[in-house]
């Protein structure tokens, strides 16, 4: 491919040094013709060479690539396609990156709700309410995810830092939530009095430990 | 496709199958050629004849690459293992031999062997090089552990060269000999699970006139004629003179069928050296088979997945064998998720018309999927009272993970809402700890 | 709010530790069997043997045979100051790559190898010597790549002494009939022009290059 070009660059380059030896004699003054024509198929050989170089230095195999035999089977763990999502977000706008961000979006919205609602004591309407408003949380990324213009509360440096960072700051409130979601469920009471009493306090361990 | 030496050359991760062979240039020699170009030339440059000999030193090289062709590979190979069936976490040496069949001599031929996706190697190495005259043979050996399940070795493969290794050839082959492991767990249960609520077998009141085991002092009632004497409550009578009589409880044999939940989606653990959820179901199903059945219960067995099977709940030794066995090798329980197409709606509607009316459910399911959750509710409602035990396959080292285990504990909350019972299963946790943990909760 | 039982698993359904069989590779993290929960196998006697990871790096037959060829390719570079420095850079590299595993040294290694060749030849070394030091970094060349190879597909774990030395015998030959042949035509054109000669190699090259296509 760009050996390609090369090889036609210094074709072209060739041809107008022949040429402009042609309309002007006296360039070629000390230079013997099979000197310039030996040297340009060393230096072809050398660009060659050197494109064989590069390319063995890239490193890509090309032979077959067995299976690992050695281990088992490993299965995912859950959350696996979540965090999959979030770190392949797709950097131009787009229609893709729109489906891409209300995957997300939807699957937190729901977990927020049920957890609002079972660990929070609220109802479904107050849950989505206070989503929408901004006022479940005091954790102002958390709520920029759902609610855009609480971002305002988000300090400037932040904001700045969240732009420049190599994660998005979608990705980052997405997380957020997801911390305040996980700190619901190791603290929270339950809303009803199902048998929930002890599932909250193996929560608690999974806190402690 | 076989035989192509052009572009489009098979990706280095496809694998042939057998008797399909796969060519691949492995450009090992790229770039001499260009070489002896660049020294022949700098030779003239610098009038130094010498260098023109490194280049046709390079040349000849490059002629080498050239010449390459696809060897001709035929191998014979055959396979032995120590012992067919064995038991958990034992191990069992596997020897190969490779054998020239052909009548070239194989100068680079590499073979990695099928070994079964649910197996560890845990000593040697299931890969060899080595070179092969015609005729000539070699052997190498290497071990795995055993673990549950019908294990098939899948077929060989085979990747050769010429001397010169330019061009390679993948074929896969099937060894003769041995290529099954079977490996059974033992179903015995160390302590007795407490099973106590998780199945609901008790009935209404009953006068009895046979205490013994099974029966539970439940109430006092006005003395009726025609009660059995032996049930009176003569301390009373003696006390105040009246007749009353003793009423027990007693508990009936309940009816339950395990359902382990085998579709794709339970296949998941925490970490790659955790055993999968559908495997810890299945450990939980054989303990609670055994348990169920030394309490007098009927007990059946079905997976609810890809692979069918149903046992209709019944008793003895006879029934547990079957169940042990299915347990451990039949395909409806694998080690690793099959292939085939699942309808869980029919499934259900199948397992609808299959139960018992009087059964109930203990369904094992790690919970991660929403589906699930109603499918149990469903099973509930036609009348079946449906338990979980639920292995957890979460962990929390990053944020999906840690959603993953929110939303799954709050499909136990959903579940336990409408009146379903379900037992949280931590990874390292014992089933009969967990198992009083959940009934605490449901008596306390 | 009361606890239920939280007992951990005793000991024995827990294999932990390992003894380390042969061949446990590198970057290998201890897998220390299965946690037993619930899972009443046979009691495991001692501890369980970890996991083999495939080792990737290539084998140590052939490590030492690439330095072993290279060391010739950099020795009969010693008429030329500069061209054993390159040439011994490269070794070390090519050497050291190998060791480790990492393919990109090796290549950079080779290379090395060979510009060593061609400063050597640049300075005035005898046709001789830098005939053979050419010919020992082609199979430098030759015995790495093999080396690096096997590694990748077959591991270091498995004994892959007999493939590595029957494939160098057969690049030595080569070798050898490329330097003699080498030799020959030198003596038989050394008198004429060297014009003469590059124009036939040129052709060679040029015809080789084509048909490789």
């Amino acid at each position: 491919m760009s050996g390609r070009v090369l090889f036609v660059a210094v074709g072209a380059a060739a041809a107008v040094a022949g040429l402009a030896v042609a309309l002007r004699p006296s360039l070629a003054a000390g230079l013997s013709p099979t000197y310039v024509a030996v040297t340009l198929v060393g230096a072809l050989a050398l660009l060659q060479a050197g494109g064989a170089a590069l390319e063995r230095l890239r490193g890509e195999r090309r032979q077959a690539d067995p299976p690992e035999v050695e281990r088992r089977r490993v299965f995912p763990t859950p959350g696996e396609e979540f965090d999959e999502r979030l770190a392949s977000l797709p950097r131009r706008a787009g229609r893709s990156a729109d489906r891409h961000r209300a995957a997300v979006r939807t699957e937190l919205r729901e977990a927020t709700e049920a957890t609002l609602v079972r660990y929070g004591g609220l109802t479904p309407e107050e849950a989505t309410d206070r989503i929408e408003e901004g006022t479940w949380t005091e954790d102002v990324r958390a709520v920029s995810f759902f609610a855009p213009e609480a971002a305002r509360g988000i300090p400037l440096t932040e904001r700045v830092r969240d732009a420049l960072g190599a994660e998005r700051a979608f990705a980052r409130r997405a997380r957020a939530v997801v911390g305040v979601l996980e700190a619901y469920a190791r603290t929270g009471r339950p809303a009803s009095a199902a048998d929930d009493g002890a599932s909250t306090n193996r929560a608690a361990t999974d806190g402690d430990e | 496709m076989s035989e192509a030496r052009g572009r489009d050359e098979p990706d280095p991760g496809r694998r042939a199958t057998p008797g399909e062979t796969l060519d691949r240039e492995t450009h090992r020699w790229r770039g001499v050629n260009a070489l002896s170009l660049a020294a022949g030339a700098l030779g003239v440059l610098l009038g130094q004849p010498a260098l023109l000999l490194v280049a046709v030193v390079g040349v000849a090289f490059g002629g080498f690459a050239l010449a390459a062709r696809p060897p001709d590979v035929r191998v014979e190979l055959s396979r032995e293992l120590e012992r067919t069936a064995a038991g958990p976490e034992e191990p069992i040496r596997v020897t190969v031999t490779v054998r020239n069949a052909g009548d070239s001599l194989l100068p680079d031929i590499r073979l990695v062997d099928g070994v079964p996706d649910a197996l560890d190697v845990v000593g040697g190495s299931p890969r060899t090089a080595t070179a092969l005259r015609p005729g000539k043979a070699a052997t190498f050996s290497y071990t795995v552990r055993a673990a549950r399940g019908d294990h098939e070795f899948d077929p060989v493969t085979v990747l050769a060269r010429g001397f010169s290794g330019a061009i390679e050839r993948e074929t896969a082959v099937r060894a003769r000999g041995d290529d099954r492991l079977a490996c059974t767990p033992r179903l015995d249960v160390g302590d007795p699970l407490p099973l106590r609520g998780l199945t609901t077998g008790y009935t209404g009141r009953v006068v009895t006139d046979t205490g013994g085991p099974g029966t539970e002092f439940h109430a006092v009632r006005e003395y009726r004629p025609g009660d059995p004497l032996s049930r009176i409550d003569w301390k009373r009578a003696a006390r105040t003179g009246e007749y009353a009589t003793l009423e027990f409880r007693r508990e009936r044999a309940a009816t339950v069928v395990l359902l382990v939940d085998t579709r794709e989606t339970a296949y998941l653990a925490p970490d790659a050296d955790a055993p999968s959820a559908v495997e810890r179901s299945v450990a939980a199903a054989g303990e609670l088979f055994t348990s169920l059945l030394s309490t007098g219960d009927r007990v059946g067995l079905g997976a609810f997945g890809p692979g069918a099977y149903w046992l209709a709940p019944g008793a003895g030794e006879g029934h547990r064998a079957r169940a042990r066995s299915a347990l451990a090798t039949d395909g409806a329980f694998a080690p690793t998720p099959r292939e085939e197409p699942f309808f869980p709606g029919l499934e259900l509607r199948r397992l609808r018309r299959r139960l018992p009316a009087d059964a109930q459910v203990v369904l094992f399911s790690p919970l991660c999927d929403d589906y699930v959750v109603r499918a149990a509710r469903r099973l509930d409602a036609y009348g079946h009272p449906v338990t979980v035990v639920s292995p957890d396959p979460t962990a929390d080292g990053s944020a999906g993970e840690t959603l993953a285990r929110i939303e799954r504990r709050l499909r136990c909350s959903r579940l336990r809402e409408v009146g379903l019972r379900v037992v949280d299963w931590r990874p390292g946790e014992h089933l009969g700890a967990a198992v009083a943990a959940a009934q605490a909760r449901w008596s306390g | 709010m009361s606890r239920g039982e939280r007992t951990e698993p005793p000991g024995a359904g827990e294999p932990t530790g390992s003894t380390a069989t042969d061949a446990t590779g590198v970057g290998g993290d201890g897998t220390a069997g299965r946690p037993g929960e619930g899972e009443r196998g046979e009691p495991t006697g001692g501890a369980a043997p970890e996991t083999v990871r495939l080792d990737p790096r290539p084998s140590e037959t052939g490590t030492a045979l690439a330095g072993l060829v290279g060391l010739v390719a950099v020795v009969t570079q010693a008429a030329a100051g500069p061209a054993v420095v390159v040439g011994g850079v490269g070794l070390l590299a090519l050497v050291v790559g190998l060791g480790r595993g990492a393919d990109r040294l090796v290549s950079l290694g080779v290379l090395g190898l060979i510009l060593g060749v061609l400063v050597a030849g640049a300075l005035g070394t005898p046709a001789e010597l830098l005939v053979v030091s050419a010919a020992a970094s082609a199979v430098a060349w030759d015995v790495a790549a093999q080396a690096v190879s096997l590694g990748e597909q077959v591991g270091r774990a498995a004994d892959t002494a007999r493939a590595e030395l029957v494939h160098a015998a057969g690049s030595t030959l080569v070798a050898t009939v490329a330097v003699t042949a080498a030799y020959l035509v030198f003596r038989t054109v050394a008198g004429g022009p060297v014009l003469a000669l590059a124009l036939l190699l040129l052709g060679a090259i040029l015809l080789a290059s084509v048909l490789r296509g």
